[in-house]
């Protein structure tokens, strides 16, 4: 593998990352809030890539594809969190789990119904088709597009926690929910504003991811896994954590497939368990 | 008594119905075998493990493996074999993994499960031929003539099986050493507290309950004729335990009700509609819900007062 | 023991037997002109659906065309979908011959799923025809009296390809690369033998796992030293982002594609590629601009049928020519499937003339025997289209392991 090509991958894998950090804190939110994990949060990206290519196909507008996308997530994270997760908070995990694995199927099974088994795939926008030379070799411009972007809503979200009032709010209430409760922040309130925003990024991730990672039923499954293998490496409560075992596994994603097409996702899973019982509570976990 | 008179019933009556519904009647059967694995280590231990498939396509795949290369064609060395690769592979897992708890412990085993796949799907394809897949698994021959080629001769071999596999999950539940575990899942710290290594414990009960969810996939390979690597999939996992609670999650009969449903229900619905994956996330979710207890604790809950027994 | 849900047990019971005998009707004794019932146990959804949907528009088509009549009995079409999953194939098929009680199983595309269906009809003793694509070697070789395909065969294309590649096309190194299983593994195999044998040297074999859409990382593995590549997926989808990044990535300058049909399908990437596709050559046995008379009236039946939304194409092709040869093997036995062995051999004796003016035969094995076309891409007549530029007549399935690609 020369240079330039090493470089490419190495430029692939941190878009993927940023595409993963997108579904992933979202779901590493939820987790430290409220000790969810809401297996349903991939669908919640597939369904918000395909609203968005609906939108896409009837308006041709690729921003206002992005926005529908978005809001479809939010809207799906909004209605699972009033009405299923609430009535099991304070029962045992795993049965949340199961639920959303449960709805996650549901999910899967309706977007088969509404936009057929056939995988699709969006188009990046006009004014960003084209490619640029990376030491030599073409690349596209989309991919560098997304790192941007993902680069952005970061730096936005971590503005948002340590700086905003609200963004206090939710820390404290990662950190102890009884105390936040008790110094009259609302919590309910403030759970379901997480999950659906935390749906709305995964969304939004789903339709500006598509034109790299297509559009197919499986999606959904598919990704959360990963997700999961961020949060469970990365640990919960630190947003740069988040992000940085993102590219982390992005990359080793990418150039996995480069280097070893058979085995990539072999040594992802393998990671995790490494990291799972060596330090279970997360590479990157803050407080105790 | 009741019971031996419909295990009676199932053996003598079940083979009269059409060949379909001899197939059909086998395969929930095979599957109560798995879903009761699951209850047996989350249902009565309480922990939550999405690696029950790992155990069930293996099992099938040594007996696809063995069988298909003529390697081993004795019926009951290739139950062995298989068992023991079980044992071997739930020794090594089950050390790993409860090492930690809970949600950890969960996704623990489906990155085992996970990797054991793609093991399967890939590096391993020149034995097991990856996505093809393996087929042409002949029926067992029991020895003494008696062949199981046929549909209702192996329905007998299933139910036989299946009989052993409950009545073993029944003495377990009832030992001291189910109370203890049962003691563990309710109050682990309690449990530590009165002296008891928790640890060995549920290690124990993670082989026994591989073992049997071995025992299914086995008689699976038979069944089926042919093994791929779907069978070791996360979620085929994910599937016992939707089918576990469905039933009902701890309660005895819970498996068989679980697997009915999976199956059964299944098997009527896809003539209608494809979308029954979805159905069957809908129903989990309703029976989550709204029907704490699964089928089985709803009929517990229509004959109060008879005493049904939970776990 | 007494007092457990026993109650519930009975419950359980019933609820059994009603679930089991929710069969759709019971067939009882067959009355001589009752329907000949052909199950299909095809993918409906998943990668492989595509190409199964088009081939069903094609025995669709031929069925209407004949009023669902063969040799005065009526025809009854009983289609499930599998998924593209070869577990649920069996299934499906499981549910089609037990329960439906189907004469002939029809499959479709996914290679996997054919070769578990083929262990089971074995055991159930029903002929099974391939009428889509499912090309495994595994389906008829080693040869079953009961599995018959009326498509194509892995290699059967491939390796003749391989040859003109090398001597025809001029190319010296070559690169293959595929998704790391059989159905991918196998007709790159066999593209190689042929490509070798002839005098070239395939330099590089690049895998991934099934299923992978971003093409990226596996075109960065090549070597500068590759002129052109052999490559097959499985799936429109993944094939359009192949180009799609081939283009991207400007691989067009550096090497050449020679291809599988999948990948210049007139209706597919030849509208969205247009003229960059120009030049590309792949190895086909139909092709759009053949001016047969039979593919001329085929094309209008299909676009009055089916509108134009979707350019004609040879999965429709494969699909009517399949349910025809089974409609005429039908008739020569004049109707009576109940004969299973009479049926075998007719399928073994029968003769059509394909849609591209060739005869379409079967084997020994079961497989067909058929002309294949060396096709390119050019600009006539201010259309973008795949033209014919050779015939390979009447190729047969290569013998056994041609299609087994040795792993590391």
């Amino acid at each position: 593998m020369t240079l330039p090509v090493a470089v490419s991958q190495i430029v692939n894998g941190i878009a993927f990352g940023m595409l993963l950090f997108l579904l992933a804190s979202g779901l590493s939110l939820m987790f430290g809030l409220m000790g969810v994990i809401n297996l349903a949060h991939g669908a919640y990206f597939m369904v918000g890539g395909y609203v968005g290519l609906t939108v896409l196909e009837a308006t041709e507008s690729f921003l206002l594809a992005l926005a529908a996308g978005s809001l479809a997530g939010a809207l799906l994270g909004f209605i699972t969190e009033r009405f299923l997760m609430r009535r099991l908070y304070g029962l045992r995990g795993h049965e949340s789990i199961l639920l959303t694995f449960a709805l996650s199927l549901v999910l899967g099974d309706m977007s088969l119904f509404l936009w057929t088994g056939t995988p699709r795939w969006v188009q990046a926008p006009a004014f960003l088709q084209f490619s640029f030379s990376l030491l030599g070799n073409p690349y596209p411009a989309y991919r560098v597009a997304i790192i941007a972007i993902g680069i952005s809503i970061f730096a936005g979200l971590y503005w948002f926690q340590e700086r905003t009032l609200w963004g206090a709010m939710v820390r404290a209430g990662v950190d102890n929910k009884e105390m936040a409760t008790g110094l009259g922040i609302n919590v309910p309130l403030v759970f379901t504003m997480v999950f659906s925003f935390g749906a709305f990024l995964a969304g939004f991730g789903g339709f500006v991811g598509s034109p790299i990672l297509g559009l197919h039923t499986g999606l959904g499954v598919e990704i959360i896994m990963l997700a999961l293998a961020v949060v469970i490496v990365g640990g919960i409560g630190s947003l740069p954590g988040c992000l940085a075992t993102c590219l982390l596994l992005g990359l080793s994603d990418t150039l996995g497939k480069v280097l070893w097409p058979s085995y990539a996702s072999l040594t992802i899973y393998l990671v995790v368990v490494i990291v799972l019982l060596v330090k279970p509570s997360g590479l990157f976990t803050r407080g105790g | 008594m009741f019971v031996l008179l419909a295990w009676a019933a199932c053996f003598f009556l079940v083979p009269a119905l059409p060949e379909y519904a001899v197939t059909l009647a086998t395969s929930i059967l095979i599957s109560s075998i798995y879903v009761s694995s699951a209850n047996l280590l989350t249902g009565y231990a309480g922990l939550v493990s999405l690696g029950q498939a790992i155990f069930w396509g293996s099992a099938a795949y040594v007996v696809a493996i063995l069988t298909t290369r003529g390697l081993v064609t004795n019926f009951y060395l290739v139950a062995l074999i298989s068992m023991v690769t079980v044992v071997f592979l739930s020794a090594f897992f089950g050390a790993l993994a409860l090492r930690v708890k809970h949600l950890y412990f969960m996704i623990v085993t489906f990155a085992f499960g996970h990797v054991v796949w793609c093991i399967a799907m890939y590096p391993m394809q020149q034995v097991t031929f990856g996505y093809d897949g393996i087929k042409d698994i002949a029926r067992p021959f029991l020895g003494l003539s008696l062949s199981t080629v046929s549909p209702v001769s192996f329905f007998r071999l299933v139910l036989v099986i299946t009989t052993l596999c409950f009545s073993f999950i029944y003495l377990v539940i009832g030992s001291p050493f189910g109370h203890a575990v049962v003691g563990i899942r309710d109050n682990e710290h309690r449990m530590t507290a009165l002296g008891y290594n928790t640890f060995l414990y549920k290690y124990l009960c993670f082989i026994l309950s591989a073992v049997i969810a071995g025992t299914g996939g086995l008689l699976f390979a038979y069944f089926n004729g042919y093994v791929n690597p779907s069978e070791l999939h996360w979620i085929w996992s994910g599937d016992a335990l939707m089918a576990m609670f469905i039933g009902g999650a701890g309660w005895f009969w819970g498996p068989l009700w679980g697997a009915l449903a999976y199956v059964g229900l299944r098997y009527w619905i896809s003539s209608y509609t494809m979308y029954w994956f979805g159905i069957e996330g809908m129903i989990f979710i309703l029976v989550v819900l709204f029907f704490r207890g699964g089928i089985a604790g709803f009929v517990a809950r229509l004959q109060k007062g008879r005493g049904a027994w939970k776990g | 023991m007494a007092g457990r849900s026993v109650w519930g047990l009975i419950v359980g019971g019933l609820c059994f037997v009603l679930v089991l005998m929710s069969s759709p009707g019971d067939l009882g004794a067959q009355a001589p002109r009752s329907p000949i019932r052909i199950g299909i146990d095809t993918e409906m959804t998943g990668v492989m659906s595509e190409t199964s949907m088009n081939c069903k528009q094609g025995y669709d088509l031929y069925l209407q065309e004949t009023g669902y009549r063969v040799a005065g009995r009526p025809i009854k079409l009983i289609e499930y979908d599998n998924k593209t999953d070869p577990k649920l194939s069996v299934e499906v098929a499981q549910k089609l011959v037990e329960r439906d009680k189907v004469h002939i199983l029809g499959f479709g595309t996914n290679s996997a799923g054919a070769i578990a269906v083929r262990g089971y009809v074995e055991k159930a003793k029903v002929p099974m025809v391939v009428v889509a694509m499912a090309g495994t070697e595994r389906v008829t070789l080693p040869p079953s009296k009961y599995a018959f395909r009326m498509s194509y065969a892995d290699g059967q294309m491939e390796l003749p390809l391989g040859r003109y590649a090398y001597e025809k096309l001029g190319y010296r190194k070559m690169a293959v690369m595929a998704p790391d299983y059989a159905g991918g593994t196998g007709k790159v195999w066999a593209f190689h033998q042929g490509f070798e044998k002839a005098g070239g040297r395939v330099v590089q074999t690049v895998l991934w796992p099934l299923g992978e859409m971003d093409m990226a990382p596996y075109f960065a593995r090549l070597n500068p030293e590759v002129e052109a590549i052999f490559p097959f997926i499985p799936g429109d989808i993944s094939i359009d982002r192949f180009i799609s990044q081939y283009f991207e990535l400007g691989l067009d300058k550096k090497i050449k594609l020679c291809t599988h049909w999948t990948f210049t399908e007139d209706y597919f990437t030849l509208q969205t590629f247009k003229e960059k596709m120009v030049g590309i050559i792949s190895g086909a046995f139909y092709c759009l601009d053949s001016a047969t008379p039979e593919n001329k009236r085929l094309t209008q039946a299909y676009y009055t049928k089916y509108g134009k939304k979707k350019l004609m194409n040879g999965d429709v092709a494969t699909g009517y020519e399949a349910m025809k040869f089974i409609c005429t093997a039908l008739g020569a036995i004049n109707g009576n499937i109940e004969d299973t062995e009479a049926f075998l051999k007719a399928m073994h004796a029968a003769r059509i003339k394909g849609v591209m003016g060739g005869p379409v035969s079967i084997d020994e094995n079961g497989n067909v025997v058929r002309d294949f076309l060396i096709r390119q891409v050019q600009k006539k007549d201010g259309v973008v289209k795949n033209v014919v530029l050779d015939v390979l007549p009447q190729m047969h399935q290569p013998p056994q392991g041609y299609t087994v690609m040795p792993h590391k």
